[in-house]
């Protein structure tokens, strides 16, 4: 990333949103800071101090949060972030391989501090989402002249499709509705494979079938439901897992029954339910003898809760799709991972800022510092294309998310989609302000020059957009230069120490910025940790800890 | 060993409801639901005494063990069942039913008998652990309302109504049920004789209904293998 843009970029956008200049000057010390923060610096040097009633042997450490492996400030990151994401690509395309990386080796750093810093998972639901429903239509085009484990895949994805669609069905509106359909009240799809979905009106018994789209041969599982137990009516009402999991379970173990016995005129095999308990660990084994299925094949197509009709659909499909499946993985499944330029996502990550301060006390005192923070792992999401895009284009747009994400946190409300703010420039500075703009990211050169470009061309960036103030002194520069260390050295002075990082004073300490931002750190950390967790990935743990918390809370 | 039991019951309001379970610890509930239920309906004036039935009788059967847990539900014991129903059913108005009456696993057994009776409205309650027990999640009643009969213009519709089991669940259910029929009433939606002339025939009595659960619990036993050939007895 470019070696200032964290901190002049951070500092312009908050003056232009309308913070004052001290306010701003800390927001972009906080966000310049999280960089320094890596694995090795001299920023995360542990800090001590002792209690007055405790003994000598009691020392409190406060360790500060790791953001990074090996950072340095600039570019010499990119090259490592090529071989984060294609790690990532690794382990998420050929899932056999994911088992053999452990936490320590992974390419995320110590406590997977990249992760959670530099390359901010998208956890991009709709693109796996599209590509569950691309999945069906090429299983179900592939159906033809395909045997009775084409009809599994199918019929099990349709299982899969009840349980699914109300997690998806938010993301995904038009696609999926065409595949969907409902298992209710005796609905039966027709053996020619169309979806009638009026068929219930006829029928009031409470009877699921499950059918297989099969000219050939059409084998109907039906199961008998109870609609107080067996439907998850706060859900949409569709079939609560454990139901779905039987009538999936029974279909696959009619069908394979039936591949030994196939008769070529149509064979209908009419299951009713079977016990209710004893299904858990009818289905474990079920699964443990099937097609080889393995933790990782169930993220690919991983949307919200871990659905076992999920597994259904990637063991089946692996098996009957098999030749398509892997030359399939690379064009259509994204890694859930990936890093994901202003996905989503992170700006979940930043509304939640919003949210957690207004409604909650969580992050009282310290929401600057987490904006800081937050705004830090945001710009890093656009890290990954600059060396594919052109660099001003992508810091530009970066600096005008920055700019908009600073204004819904003064005005409290959350970030859209759009950036609603960009019809407030107005029209005759916009030229020269984007020429300014496209003179400083596209700078190359040494570091220092470019800083006197950021300091040269601030004022007058400034003075664009708040019209009617005249331009400012040239001396008011000196105090705005980026200095390093900056915050570790108030921390220092609040906390009466020096190099040793022997706090005398924990109140002063606990006061400053720096202890602020790695409080903010470390809350990043477990949201973020507790966010993958409910996404299932259980592989990644991002959560970080300061020391003893009731020491060092805030 | 479970026992079936019947119990047969009029309403303070003339109502006729019957109760058939294969969990004779239900009967109380059903009692408290149909208490408290009616407490304002039974013309008594005083709106703190619970209602009392007008005419009430129980008949259990011999205990039996319940059908093994398979995948469906063997057609001998459905028509038995189905047999049973129809011999109790003369003259019913609401039927409390369980869900899965003489199985171990969760298999409906009255889709049949509710097809066939549709003047009768039917309460069907699961096995108590069966049912979940997280009241934020699991509901404790889910109802369906069908048209009782093809023809006709105005048609009432029978209540098919899935609960927990209990007191309270049980209580909503025939406050559903009451009103329902109230308002069918003013709307020209009647329970029609004509077509369904067992809901005008008297109330089964007690022998007949004991006779009725015995042969199904009969059934049952046969296929369980309960009933074992006795030893020739030996000479002493």
């Amino acid at each position: 990333m470019d070696r200032y843009f964290h901190y002049y970029a951070t500092y312009l956008a908050a003056r232009w949103a309308g913070m004052e200049s001290d306010k701003a000057q800390q927001l972009a010390y906080c966000c310049q800071t999280m960089d320094e923060l890596g694995a090795g610096l001299s920023m995360v040097l542990p800090w001590h101090y002792q209690g007055e009633s405790q003994g000598e042997n009691q020392r409190e450490k406060f360790s500060p949060c790791i953001t990074g492996v090996n950072a340095k400030a600039g570019d010499g990151v990119e090259d490592e972030l090529s071989t984060v994401n294609s790690y990532l690509d690794n382990i998420w395309l050929y899932p056999q391989d994911e088992q053999k990386i452990h936490q320590e080796e992974s390419g995320f750093g110590t406590l997977n501090a990249e992760l959670a810093f530099r390359c901010f998972p998208a956890l991009s639901i709709q693109t796996v989402a599209v590509n569950h429903a691309g999945e069906v239509n090429s299983v179900v085009s592939s159906v033809g002249s395909s045997s009775v484990s084409g009809a599994v895949a199918n019929a099990v994805a349709n299982a899969a499709d009840n349980t699914t669609d109300s997690a998806v069905t938010d993301e995904i509106k038009p696609k999926f509705e065409a595949q969907h359909y409902r298992h209710k009240k005796g609905f039966t799809t027709n053996a020619s494979g169309s979806r009638i979905n009026d068929n219930w009106r006829q029928q009031q018994n409470p009877l699921a079938k499950l059918a297989a789209s099969q000219p050939l041969d059409s084998c109907i599982t039906s199961q008998h439901y109870n609609p107080l137990t067996d439907i998850d009516w706060q859900r949409g009402g569709n079939f609560k897992q454990s139901f779905s999991q039987k009538l999936a379970g029974k279909h696959q173990a009619s069908l394979r029954g039936e591949q030994t016995r196939y008769q070529a005129s149509d064979y209908i095999a009419e299951h009713s339910a079977c016990g209710g308990k004893t299904i858990q660990s009818k289905k474990s084994s079920q699964l443990a003898g099937h097609e080889g299925i393995d933790e990782a094949g169930i993220e690919e197509t991983d949307v919200d809760v871990i659905d076992i009709d999920k597994v259904f659909f990637n063991g089946s499909s692996q098996q009957a799709v098999h030749s398509n499946s892997n030359s399939n993985c690379n064009s259509n499944y994204e890694p859930l991972l990936a890093c994901v330029a202003n996905s989503d996502f992170s700006r979940e990550m930043l509304n939640d800022i919003i949210y957690k301060s207004r409604y909650r006390s969580e992050v009282k005192d310290m929401e600057l510092q987490l904006l800081g923070c937050r705004l830090f792992v945001y710009q890093q999401t656009w890290r990954h294309n600059l060396k594919n895009g052109d660099k001003a284009k992508q810091l530009k747009d970066a600096f005008y998310w920055t700019l908009y994400a600073i204004e819904c946190f003064l005005r409290a409300t959350p970030l859209k989609n759009k950036r609603h703010w960009f019809a407030k420039l107005s029209s005759e500075h916009t030229a020269s302000i984007d020429e300014h703009l496209s003179q400083l990211f596209d700078f190359t050169g040494e570091p220092f020059e470019q800083e006197i470009h950021w300091l040269t061309h601030l004022p007058r960036l400034l003075a664009c957009q708040q019209q009617g103030l005249p331009l400012v002194a040239d001396n008011w520069q000196q105090g705005l230069r980026y200095r390093k260390n900056h915050l570790l050295e108030q921390a220092m002075l609040a906390a009466k120490t020096a190099q040793s990082r022997q706090i005398k004073s924990l109140t002063g300490f606990k006061q400053s910025d720096f202890f602020k931002l790695n409080k903010a750190a470390e809350y990043h950390a477990n949201w973020l940790a507790c966010q993958l967790k409910h996404q299932q990935v259980f592989d990644f743990d991002t959560s970080q800890s300061l020391g003893d918390a009731a020491i060092w809370r805030l | 060993m479970k026992k079936i039991l019947f119990r047969s019951c009029e309403a303070a309001d003339g109502r006729k409801f019957a109760f058939l379970t294969d969990q004779p610890e239900v009967e109380e509930c059903f009692d408290n639901g149909y208490k408290v239920a009616y407490k304002d309906r039974d013309g008594s004036n005083n709106p703190e005494l619970l209602a009392h039935w007008n005419k009430e009788f129980t008949v259990s059967s011999e205990a039996f063990t319940l059908l093994p847990d398979t995948d469906e539900i063997p057609s001998e014991v459905q028509s038995a069942f189905t047999n049973m129903v129809a011999g109790l059913i003369k003259g019913i108005d609401v039927l409390f039913c369980d869900y899965n009456l003489g199985v171990e696993g969760d298999l409906p057994m009255c889709n049949e008998v509710m097809e066939l009776h549709k003047s009768t409205d039917f309460v069907l309650f699961s096995c108590a652990d069966i049912v979940g027990d997280d009241p934020s999640v699991q509901p404790y009643m889910v109802s369906y309302a069908a048209p009782r009969y093809k023809t006709g213009a105005q048609v009432s519709m029978q209540h098919r109504i899935y609960c927990k089991t209990e007191a309270f669940a049980f209580c909503q259910s025939i406050n559903a049920i009451v009103v329902q029929r109230k308002k069918d009433n003013l709307i020209g939606g009647h329970i029609r004789t004509d077509l369904d002339p067992y809901v005008a025939e008297s109330v089964v009595d007690e022998g007949a209904a004991k006779q009725a659960i015995d042969r199904f619990v009969e059934m049952v036993k046969r296929l369980n293998g309960d009933i074992k050939t006795l030893a020739a007895p030996q000479a002493s």
